[in-house]
């Protein structure tokens, strides 16, 4: 009987464990996704006001390279968000036009050095007559992020672990209430 | 369940029930626990957001105000805000108030009286507007303090899901065991054993049929993004890998019935589950299309010897009278999974990715191939049951409730009479306007063209295993109502012209354009057309035929027609892809339905009428139409 008790709790303590598993592991993904989508439609703000700051001064028929205020807009965002790690505006051909950040700028492969882990938002310019001038892109860390995941994930597997701990106790209860009660009469009533 | 039932059963309904409510407990503890963590722990994240936004549209109505223009003349700023609040669905609303308070300009997805600073449910964030350095009003950004909990709210669709499979697969694996450990020693009836027989390879059904469909929801769009370089166009692409199987599956099934037959149940049931391991492996492994349709070809040849074993077996282990409750049985299982497996596989793709799901699959086959090692026995045919093909073809349907054709003692196996079929024009019009036309919109549409559109329409994987299930929830609770309604009223060609019509009518309303709430409609319609006909067509198969079936049985001519219809569901996906190539996903499934649509009245002008115009001339003439019970 104990052989069976064992054969009747394990597999139910085990769906039930792989669906907690899998509830979890739904809700880190999808709270993972929400907040990085939350990050980037805030600095979609960020990366649109700079463009239509930059676009300004394209509209008047100056190049990338000479908007005179472009420099200063880029550290005034940088100077309000400690989550950004840089902007860099990029001239049509790729080259790094303006700058600022955390990171500095590669000029010889025209990227910004990637040393903390971040996310990108990107933005195209245009002038008046719709041509593509260059681009903006903002890095952003996600060590907080990545913090916020991390405790999340703790929180939620602390709560898993603690609900199949219960599931636990509770299958081998209810299976022995089972095999004790149900089946005995069951055995009872056979010939 | 009544009191001749084996005492075993009855206690066992106590113990699903009590796997029920533990799973239901525990996952909708944990739901609610992380909801609310959510909000608790996010909120700040959504405060940033608002600072953010806030100081950017601020700063634009600052620009505004340094030109000159006074804040309650500036024009447009309300149509701004709609904007903004669109493209963020985060943000409840947006006001701009002077010093003393009163609105001057207001957006809003919430109540207007949390716009005009009743705050309660919402988190605002007022942000000075200033000109010449003189603050003259305020702009006053407005969150839900829900809405982030309502994101992750989102997930109980797919948490339903986990907890519908959970139990699925809980109710399948305490049966199993229940039926191997517990039941045995209390048999009573000759009944009662085989349909604990029965029980056992049920899970072993569920699994492989579970393992396979996992990779329904995505299949197509993987496929049509691994050969970009290969020079089809996609809707081929997409679609060459579906057909391979299916064509696998359509080619290898008379074989593999034989095979089975005379290798053993256990020992066909492990090599198709090992072709299916090593087809699933070698996709998940080898991101190659040519390696793709390869392994899929592999797995429909896996897949035919699996279904054949475990069909085989409950033929083995079923006597006449019990075959159509054991077949219920194994349909069931094939139904379950249906329901299931592509949700899964969904939601385990946007997570894990498609090539993930695959390695998933393979393991669960695996795990089938061990289990039917230890708990199938290895049983053969012998000579003379080797030549009864007959109600193998029946059981590949949907149709557990219809009463069955009883088996026919058969000595040898009786000769196609084929040029008598191809001068049967009842036979070929069921064949060709309603056989052919059901899988080709299973598998055309369903399999092929419902992730290549929803996912055109920026739908999750997630999402398209969901509304797929609608397909099989139609098919497994309204198949056995349709099947005694075609018994009880005679009706079996009108509802395979209803079932062909409905079909079709549900795709139609895309020429409206398409969207996520037309194709579930579709989905819809095609499980419960398709439910409607399939079980009336294989009986119309055997009635239509019986001048050629005469003294040999009708399993020949079923076999026939199953070929023909598994031909056409492997056509399915490859026309429907010329179809997606030549116009559009959307336009595709509008000639999907408008060829249903043909099809199914051409089939009633030349069938269904005549049938109907009949059956009512011998009911005024006082003749009984044989019911279904009784033919042959």
């Amino acid at each position: 009987m104990s052989r069976l008790r064992v054969t009747l709790t394990a597999p139910l303590v085990l769906i039930t464990a792989l669906a907690l598993g899998l509830t979890v592991f739904l809700n880190l993904g999808k709270l993972d996704r929400t907040i990085t989508e939350l990050a980037q439609s805030r600095l979609q703000f960020t990366v649109d006001n700079l463009r239509e700051n930059l676009e300004t001064g394209l509209d008047l028929g100056l190049s990338v390279r000479a908007l005179g205020n472009a420099q200063a807009a880029l550290d005034a965002e940088m100077a309000q968000d400690p989550a950004i790690v840089s902007i860099t505006v990029f001239e049509s051909d790729g080259a790094i036009a303006f700058h600022s950040g955390r990171e500095p700028a590669d000029a010889a492969s025209a990227r910004p050095l990637k040393i903390e882990r971040s996310d990108v938002v990107l933005a195209s310019l245009s002038d008046n007559l719709g041509h593509r001038a260059g681009r903006i892109e903002l890095r952003y860390a996600r060590a907080g992020h990545d913090a916020l995941m991390e405790e999340l994930s703790r929180r939620l597997g602390l709560a898993g672990l603690a609900a199949i701990a219960i599931a636990t106790l509770l299958s081998i209860l209810g299976v022995r209430w089972w095999l004790q009660g149900s089946v005995g009469a069951a055995a009872g009533t056979r010939p | 369940m009544t009191p001749a039932q084996p005492a075993a059963y009855r206690p066992t309904r106590h113990l699903f029930l009590f796997a029920l409510a533990l799973l239901f407990a525990t996952q909708l503890g944990l739901s609610l626990y992380a909801w609310s963590l959510s909000e608790r722990l996010l909120l700040p994240e959504l405060n940033r957001k608002a600072q953010t936004s806030g100081s950017s549209m601020a700063r634009k109505l600052e620009r505004a105000l340094d030109y000159g223009i006074p804040l309650r003349r500036m024009e447009g700023v309300g149509e701004y805000f709609d904007d903004v609040l669109k493209q963020n669905k985060d943000l409840a609303y947006l006001r701009v108030s002077d010093l003393a308070g009163a609105t001057v300009f207001r957006s809003s997805h919430a109540p207007a009286a949390a716009a005009q600073g009743d705050t309660g449910d919402y988190l605002d964030t007022a942000l000075p507007l200033h000109h010449q350095d003189t603050a003259i009003g305020w702009l006053h950004v407005g969150v839900d303090k829900g809405h982030l909990a309502s994101r992750v709210r989102e997930l109980r669709y797919d948490i339903g899901i986990v907890l519908l499979t959970s139990l699925l697969i809980a109710f399948e694996v305490l049966w199993f065991i229940v039926t191997f450990n517990v039941a045995e020693p209390g048999l009573q009836t000759a009944e009662q054993k085989s349909q604990q027989r029965v029980v056992l390879v049920r899970v072993l059904t569920f699994l492989f049929m579970f393992a396979e469909m996992l990779s329904r929801p995505f299949l197509p769009v993987y496929a049509a993004g691994l050969a970009q370089d290969i020079g089809l166009p996609e809707g081929l692409r997409a679609s060459l890998p579906l057909s391979a199987f299916l064509l696998a599956v359509a080619l290898a099934m008379p074989g593999a019935g034989r095979w089975s037959d005379h290798a053993g149940r256990r020992n066909s049931y492990v090599a198709g589950a090992l072709l299916v391991v090593l087809g699933l492996s070698v996709t998940g492994l080898v991101p190659h299309y040519l390696a793709l349709i390869a392994a899929r070809a592999t797995t429909g040849v896996g897949y035919a010897l699996m279904f054949m074993s475990c069909q085989g077996y409950v033929f083995d282990h079923t006597g006449a009278d019990q075959r159509a409750k054991g077949m219920a049985l194994f349909v069931g299982a094939i139904m379950v999974a249906e329901i299931c497996a592509p949700a899964v596989g969904g939601i385990l793709a946007d997570r894990i990715g498609y090539r993930m799901v695959f390695i998933v699959g393979a393991a669960i086959a695996l795990a089938a191939a061990l289990i039917a090692m230890y708990v199938l026995d290895n049983h053969k045919r012998h000579a003379a049951a080797i030549a009864e093909p007959d109600l193998r073809a029946l059981s590949e349907t949907y149709t557990a409730a219809t009463p069955q054709p009883q088996p026919q003692p058969l000595t040898a196996a009786p000769a196609l009479p084929l040029r008598q079929l191809a001068g049967n024009r009842r036979f070929l019009a069921l064949a060709i306007l309603t056989g052919i036309p059901a899988k080709f919109m299973y598998t055309g549409f369903l399999i092929f063209l419902v992730p290549l559109l929803l996912t055109s329409l920026g739908h999750s994987k997630s999402e398209i295993g969901r509304y797929t299930m609608l397909y099989g929830l139609g098919c497994l609770l309204l198949a056995p109502v349709f099947a005694r309604l075609a018994d009880r009223y005679n009706a079996y060609a009108a509802l395979v012209a209803a079932g062909g019509l409905l079909t079709g009518l549900g795709m139609l309303p895309v020429f409206m354009g398409a969207s996520a709430e037309l194709v579930m409609l579709a989905i819809g319609a095609l499980g419960i057309g398709q439910a409607m006909s399939i079980s009336a067509q294989l009986v119309l198969v055997v009635r239509v035929t019986q001048a050629q079936t005469q003294g040999g049985g009708s399993g020949a001519v079923l076999g026939l027609f199953r070929l023909v219809e598994r031909l056409g569901a492997a056509a399915g996906p490859v026309a429907t892809g010329a179809l997606v190539v030549s116009s559009s996903p959307s336009q595709a499934m509008l000639w999907l339905g408008g060829a249903s649509v043909s099809a199914s009245l051409l089939f009633a002008l030349l069938f269904a009428l005549p049938s109907m115009r009949r059956n009512s001339t011998k009911g005024s003439a006082g003749t009984a139409t044989p019911a279904a019970g009784a033919r042959p």
